[in-house]
């Protein structure tokens, strides 16, 4: 594997990812359901499948430009309903606390 | 057998026990520590404890074996249980209404109470506005535990202060 800046970004990203997913985990425990509770589940999933798919950016380079195309439009369509959640998740607490 | 009408009251031991819960005591046997008083009988936490009169028995001796309470008479100093009509729970003479919430919150949240008995406590520790802080505990469940739950705490919480 060639240890070019594009490698040590794409690293850093997997290592992120999955310091985010161990901590998305973590918190589960405190949050077993309510507003915040049904979100934390399809943020678990997201988060599993962009760590999934952070795994192969140190193959890139390798890999055929088709195949690599999806792979970066799936990360990019998963990545928008990521923030999607977020954004309905905030405005749920928002609107309890609130009330 | 324990006799319904036998009066007991809450140890050192017991007052350190709700505190540091230190030993593993069941739902149950944690909410008859908490409302225990040494003034009503037995008998009369049942509900509040959230188990069946015949089950008091199973879920005192523990407590009496661990000396976290005590027999203080056969009920001669008995004292009459205020009834909230149209309420689900009594709460028994001598009981604070913090520590009715917290038994109330454990109930209802069961093992997923711990963050809003935490929040109950603090705030009845600070000596802060406890129907406040009843509405935020269970804003907290809303949002961490479940919203159905919440609601019945929230509902049952003001009728238990207010009686």
């Amino acid at each position: 594997m060639q240890l070019d800046v594009i490698t040590i970004v794409g690293l850093g990203a997997v290592l992120i990812m999955l310091i985010n997913l161990f901590q998305v985990i973590r918190l589960k425990a405190q949050i077993s359901g309510g507003v915040v509770g049904k979100s934390w589940n399809v943020m678990i999933l997201l988060v599993v499948l962009f760590a999934a798919g952070y795994m192969i950016l140190p193959f890139l380079a390798t890999m055929p430009v088709e195949t690599l195309r999806i792979i970066v439009s799936m990360i990019l369509f998963f990545g928008a309903i990521y923030v999607l959640v977020t954004i309905r998740l905030i405005y749920g607490i928002i609107r309890e606390l609130s009330a | 057998m324990v006799e319904l009408q036998g009066v007991f009251a809450r140890t050192e031991a017991g007052a350190a026990e709700i505190k540091a819960r230190v030993l593993e005591l069941t739902r149950a046997q944690r909410n008859l520590l908490i409302v225990i008083d040494g003034k009503s009988p037995i008998g009369t936490f049942a509900k509040i404890a959230g188990c069946a009169p015949e089950q008091m028995g199973e879920v005192l001796l523990p407590l009496i074996e661990h000396g976290l309470v005590a027999p203080i008479s056969s009920g001669a100093n008995r004292v009459t249980v205020q009834s909230q009509p149209g309420s689900g729970v009594a709460l028994p003479a001598g009981v604070s209404p913090a520590l009715a919430l917290v038994a109330l919150a454990e109930r209802v949240f069961d093992k997923r109470a711990g963050p809003v008995v935490l929040k109950l406590e603090k705030a009845a520790d600070s000596g802060g506005d406890l129907l406040a802080a009843a509405e935020s505990a269970a804003k907290l469940a809303k949002l961490t535990i479940d919203e159905a739950k919440a609601q019945d705490f929230l509902a049952e919480a003001r009728r238990l202060i207010s009686v």
